[in-house]
């Protein structure tokens, strides 16, 4: 009786080895290996120039498409011979990257089309940045620019989104500073916020598709090329309803929505900087050192009219005066610098709400969210056409400064 | 053949040489036995003294056995002229005093008692022998066992006497209801067999069936205890060990406390102990005689390092070879850069370092130590060394193999270790196949062979599962004693649940 | 009529076998059904009212079995109905978790397809998904319950560090502003989020075995609290940090939400291997217990030797799997199972328990020392 069951269970144990042998002697559909990847870290997305058709085979695909716009797309591959593993140090002088165009209709097109000119075909897991060119965000929406990116299962929400100030693929060939790859250096450049409020909030494509699901507008962080060289600076405005580029702010610009937001808890979010502003009576100026931005927005309905109160309340350091009359041990020296940055504040604010009220006519800050929020019928009301409607509604400021101390020297003498 | 049945009219008879020859014929012609004649006094009888040379003790043979035998027979013979059968009769009343003699009438058990070492009298025109309790004690020295080493603890270990390890389990513990029971197994060597409890413990249910499964057991020989354990274990087909086994006493003694069950076997110095359960094989002494709180962290640590052993190459080849996206960038570059070149995919390279590994273990393992020394420093050194300038296999592999057999050596308990070696390379295969999906597959097959698997009517997965919340405080943790020690485990259904008194 | 010995369990133990039963598919899934079905950023008042209903069925479900102790719902419904709708009744069910069974093996293959493997074929994961499977499923119930405690102390554990760690994401004002359009407005999502609980029947057959079955009601209640509180987090957290009108346009928002954890130059990274480990344990243990109880169902109807049915079954369950042609195919199939399951666990145990008082019944004596009867 015992031996039939040690004989029955030795069989079942040979069948599943037999299953086991047969599974490990079929094709393993999936493996490859990682040196067998290119592991594409950043890519940028530019409006391709028509190219002549050479042939008559390519002339009858382009007409199929009736789309007039192919699309460029710039894929940085890592070169992990060069910055991976023992042979660290760079002796052939070779770039650890490798920059690879390739044309085409729809993204996912240009990917395999990029296999027919590269061995190792690239691999998005480790996608960290996508930097989109100035044209081709004017002129296409981004829902479509980066359907693909949103969609595909090799892809993450998290990577972020720049606009570059002409084409985006130059800023994949600049010269990186600290890291290897440009791509890792923008990334970098990117999550200095906490140094600087003139760069507009890192914004991850899941974002984006957020902001366009639900039509709202928003920034994206400007990268300037000069001389081979990238600087973030300011932001591109684009509107949730037509997913188009509309135009740029400044560096100023950018620190006005970036004040009016407020600091976030995320990492990302946290917002530091400096404001430099003129004591009353002088003409020499100090910097401010951001430490806590704490800000609301909050709409209210008077008479059938909407009206929005922007409260911002700023903590931070008195970090350098150059006014030699100076005494910051006085408190009412204290009270004059808050005063300065208060009004240099709402300056910058007030120029920031003209720009996008009058001029690109979009709410960018979230001003929409908030009436959703407080007001939900009013909201109703107004939805379908907010953009418009925000760019004739006032907004006022309410702003508080508190300078909590002016570190190791308050006074020339 | 079954040399001790009653298949031969085997009862002594009052003629010596037919009986010399009787025993003769049982034993062979085996050149370790003596048969050693002496004259009695001065009468014309004669006596022949069987033994086992090396077996008894030769002080006491001279000068107790063969001694008495010829004073006794050479004055009160002659004094006393009583009859002669009746004289024996009386002599071996007298020699009781000697310490162990008795008397035997069957050629088949003097043949038992010369071969445990006994000396077997037999004398003119008597029908039985008489046997003098010999057998040296041949124990050696207690020493603490090389495969269970603690930094503090007892130094002492089982030996391969059967009665010197119940004695130093009655030293250690002694409550008179630990209870000893013998049984004999081996159709050729006869082996004493010892069940140890406490009988105001233990569960009687447990001790029946661990008596019932021994004696089903039809061997000829169990040589060591690993013959024991294979006949009563509950599944044979499963790489889990289902028998702890053990050489230190103080583990016994804890697990007899605990409700189980000891089995000690003549001729090696493990024990063995049931019902035992997965998480108990992750287990030290040493855990127990800690300050908690390391206690406890050791045994954090060795929970990471059942995960590492079990599957960090596994997840290592699922991650290289299939979802490269789940490392993090910066590794993924520098893991591509290293594999650059190396020419087979990640699960040759992964087998065959582990397959070195384990090579290399073995062999150290069945060298003497010196030279086992050498051979890991070689092995590890040279071959990793050199594999990687060769390019066979990548640093990073180097590690992750290193790092996985430092691991399985954390374990406790060599046996788990096995279990879980074989483990990791299932998993492995099953990584190559099909990635991270396939180790969650041999997961969940090895859970549900977990929780199917029993060791003496205890699930194997206790006191993890089934779930007993006031259990846990002795498994990823040691709490303190003061709170472990109020009852003892649940899941061996003692019979008496309290450790000590305390207020319910 | 061979059938594997079940030894009876404690209430907790049959609590975690149902809360690991309900919890499975839908995790993944419910944020966008209810982004779909309602709308606004409150439908998590939807999963809390679902909750309630679900409860309270569940409380009829073992109000009824604790009326036939020692008997299971195949066994006994033929006591209040009849042999013959008895049976039906009992098909009804069996066809149910062979169906919900074979759903099971099919979505945790396109979730395999993709985050796993792509290019792996289905039938080969959802082949391998079922023969695992089927090696714990022979072990009994004993076994199933067994593992469902093995795995879902895991399972907390990794669900609430996930919550946890995507803190950083969620954004109060996304799940703002609160009952926008009334209180009415979320009643479509009730039944919708009801699915998502389904599997809780699995008590009908069960309480028969659980010693103390009377003593079951509490800790029932607070599992299916705690799945209550783990799907309003979860819908919570997801629509938090994703906002409502892209939750509604992906596939399995929680994945999602999952991936957008990320902590750079730690040791890990990402998260999502893990939460995809436990969803799949999850999904396992929710089709263990569809095979049994179909098993047992055709077992105790036939009378064939329950081992065989299983095996029997798995080809059955495999062909249903491959049945849809799509992904949408699959969920539209999954919408139907969970609609017709929630009907029936509704409706089948409430007018069963209302007949079973209306006739009086039980009128033998159950007494609670025969063990339980298969």
């Amino acid at each position: 009786m015992k031996t039939n069951r040690l004989k029955a269970k030795s069989r079942r144990i040979l069948a599943a080895l037999l299953i086991l042998s047969a599974l490990v002697t079929s094709s393993c559909w999936d493996r490859r290996e990682i040196e067998e990847l290119g592991i594409v870290i950043g890519m940028s997305v530019d409006h391709a120039r028509q190219k002549q058709q050479t042939s008559e085979e390519e002339k009858q695909f382009v007409h199929r498409h009736k789309k007039l716009l192919p699309i460029s797309i710039t894929y940085q591959i890592v070169n992990p011979k060069i910055i991976g593993g023992s042979t660290r140090g760079n002796p052939t002088n070779q770039k650890p990257y490798i920059n690879i165009t390739s044309s085409g209709d729809t993204a996912f097109q240009i990917v395999r089309e990029t296999s027919t000119r590269i061995g190792r075909p690239p691999f998005f897991m480790h996608l960290k940045i996508i930097i989109l060119g100035e044209e081709v965000s004017r002129k296409v929406d981004l829902t479509q620019l980066l359907n693909f990116n949103l969609r595909d299962t090799e892809m993450r929400r998290t990577v972020y989104l720049t606009i570059a100030d002409g084409k985006g693929k130059e800023v994949l060939e600049t010269s990186p500073k600290n890291e290897d790859l440009p791509s890792f250096e923008l990334l970098s450049l990117i999550n200095n916020l906490a140094k600087t409020i003139h760069i507009a909030q890192p914004i991850s494509i899941g974002t984006v598709s957020e902001h366009l699901s639900a039509d709202t507008s928003f920034c994206v962080p400007r990268v300037v090329i000069h001389q081979k060289e990238m600087k973030l600076a300011g932001a591109a405005i684009v509107s949730g309803k037509t997913g188009k580029m509309l135009g740029w702010i400044g560096e100023e610009e950018t620190a006005g929505i970036n004040l009016i937001q407020g600091t976030g808890k995320s990492e990302e979010g946290h917002k530091g900087g400096i404001i430099e502003a003129v004591i009353k009576g002088s003409s020499e100026p100090f910097s401010f050192e951001i430490g806590k931005i704490h800000s609301k927005i909050i709409p209210s309905v008077k008479n059938g009219q909407l009206s929005f109160k922007v409260s911002i309340k700023m903590e931070g350091r008195l970090g350098e005066d150059w006014y030699l009359n100076e005494d910051a041990f006085k408190e009412d020296y204290l009270q004059k610098v808050n005063a300065a940055v208060k009004k240099r504040i709402e300056e910058i604010v007030t120029n920031t709400l003209k720009k996008t009220q009058k001029e690109y006519r979009v709410d960018v800050a979230g001003f929409g969210k908030q009436l959703h929020i407080h007001n939900p019928k009013e909201w109703k009301k107004r939805k379908e056409n907010w953009d418009e409607e925000f760019s004739r509604i006032p907004v006022s400021l309410d702003v508080t400064v508190k300078t909590e101390e002016f570190a190791l020297k308050g006074k020339k003498r | 053949m079954k040399p001790f049945t009653k298949s031969h009219p085997s009862d002594l008879v009052p003629v010596l040489s037919d009986n010399l020859q009787h025993i003769l014929n049982l034993l062979g012609n085996s050149s370790d036995i003596v048969f050693k004649e002496m004259s009695l006094g001065r009468t014309e009888r004669k006596a022949v003294a069987i033994y086992a040379k090396g077996m008894v003790d030769q002080q006491f043979l001279l000068n107790q056995v063969f001694g008495v035998i010829s004073r006794s027979f050479l004055t009160e013979v002659e004094e006393n002229p009583l009859p002669y059968s009746e004289h024996l009769k009386d002599f071996t009343r007298n020699a009781s005093t000697l310490g162990d003699v008795s008397q035997v009438t069957r050629a088949d058990q003097c043949v038992s008692e010369i071969l445990a070492g006994n000396t077997c009298v037999l004398f003119d025109d008597y029908n039985s022998a008489i046997v003098f309790g010999t057998a040296k004690d041949n124990s050696r020295q207690q020493e603490e066992p090389a495969s269970e080493a603690l930094v503090r603890g007892p130094r002492i270990g089982f030996v391969e006497e059967v009665s010197e390890n119940t004695a130093i389990l009655r030293r250690r513990l002694k409550d008179p209801h630990l209870t000893f029971e013998s049984l004999f197994l081996g159709r050729r060597a006869r082996k004493e067999v010892v069940i140890c409890y406490l009988r105001d413990v233990a569960k009687p249910d447990l001790v029946n069936e661990v008596r019932q499964r021994i004696q089903k057991i039809d061997i000829d020989d169990p040589i060591e205890s690993g013959y024991v354990e294979n006949y009563i274990q509950d599944n044979p087909f499963s790489p889990f060990p289902q028998v702890q086994n053990t050489e230190r006493p103080d583990r016994v003694e804890g697990a007899l406390l605990e409700g189980r069950v000891a089995i000690l076997i003549e001729g090696t110095p493990f024990a063995l102990i049931v019902p035992v359960t997965f998480p108990m094989l992750m287990q030290s002494p040493e855990d127990y005689y800690d300050r908690w709180i390391p206690a406890s962290l050791i045994r954090l640590l060795r929970t990471l390092a059942l995960f590492f052993a079990l599957f960090l190459p596994a997840l290592y080849v699922a991650l290289v070879s299939y979802h490269q996206g789940l490392i993090p960038t910066k590794l993924a570059i520098s893991i591509a850069g290293t594999r650059e070149g190396v020419p087979f995919p990640t699960i040759v390279e992964a087998l065959f370092m582990e397959i070195t590994i384990e090579l290399l273990r073995e062999a150290g393992l069945r060298l003497p130590k010196p030279v086992g020394q050498a051979v890991g420093i070689v092995g590890g050194l040279v071959i990793g060394q050199s594999a990687v300038e060769a390019g066979i296999v990548s640093p990073i592999m180097v590690i992750v193999v290193a790092l996985t057999a430092i691991s399985s050596f954390a374990f406790p308990q060599y046996p788990a270790a096995i279990a879980i070696r074989l483990l990791r390379f299932a998993m492995m295969l099953a990584a190559s196949i099909f990635g991270l999906y396939g180790i969650i597959l041999v997961f969940v097959l090895i859970t549900s062979h977990m929780v199917r698997l029993h060791s003496f009517g205890i699930n194997y997965a206790a006191p993890y599962v089934p779930t007993r919340m006031y259990s846990w405080k002795d498994l990823f943790l040691r709490l303190p004693l003061q709170t472990l020690l109020k009852n003892r485990p649940a899941m061996f259904k003692p019979i008496d649940r309290r450790r000590s008194d305390h207020p319910k | 009529m061979s059938s594997l010995p079940i030894s009876p369990f404690s209430p907790i133990q049959l609590t975690i076998t149902t809360v690991s039963t309900i919890i499975g598919v839908a995790i993944l899934t419910l944020p966008r059904v209810l982004a779909e079905e309602v709308g606004t950023p409150d439908v998590w008042i939807d999963v809390l009212l679902a909750g309630i209903i679900v409860a309270i069925t569940s409380m009829i479900c073992l109000h009824l079995s604790n009326r036939f102790p020692g008997e299971t719902f195949y066994i006994y419904n033929r006591h209040i109905v009849g042999k013959v709708l008895g049976a039906l009744i009992s098909v009804l069910y069996i066809v149910n978790y062979i169906t919900f069974g074979a759903f099971e093996a099919r979505v945790q293959a396109e979730v395999v397809r993709h985050f796993l493997l792509d290019e792996t074929p289905l039938e080969i994961t959802i082949l391998a998904f079922l023969l695992v499977g089927l090696y714990l499923v022979a072990g009994g119930l004993n076994a199933i319950i067994r593992i469902n405690q093995f795995y879902f102390p895991i399972t907390l554990l990794i669900v609430f560090t996930i919550l946890f760690l995507n803190w950083k994401n969620f954004e109060f004002d996304n799940v703002r502003p609160f009952l926008e359009n009334g209180p009415t407005a979320l009643v479509p999502g009730i039944f919708p989020t009801a699915q998502a609980f389904s599997g809780f029947d699995v008590i009908l057959f069960l309480a028969a075995y659980t010693r103390n079955a009377k003593k079951s009601a509490l800790p029932l209640l607070l599992g299916i609290g705690l799945v209550t509180l783990i799907y309003m987090t979860i819908v919570v957290m997801v629509i938090g940090s994703l906002t409502l009108n892209e939750v509604a346009t992906l596939t399995w928002p929680t994945m999602e939400f999952v991936k957008q954890i990320e902590f750079p130059g730690a040791f890990f990274e990402h998260f999502e291997i893990f939460f995809i480990t436990v969803w799949l344990l999850n999904m396992f243990t929710t089709f263990f217990i569809n095979l049994y109880l179909a098993s047992l169902g055709i077992h105790l109807l036939l009378g064939w030797n329950i081992k065989l049915v299983m095996f029997m079954l798995l080809p059955v369950i495999y062909g249903i799997a491959l049945f849809p042609k799509d992904l949408n195919a699959t969920l539209e199939l999954g919408k139907s199972i969970g609609f017709v399951s929630v009907l029936m666990s509704t409706t089948i145990p409430l007018s069963l328990l209302l007949l079973a008082r209306v006739r009086n019944l039980p009128k033998r004596d159950y007494s609670l020392k025969e063990g339980p009867r298969t």
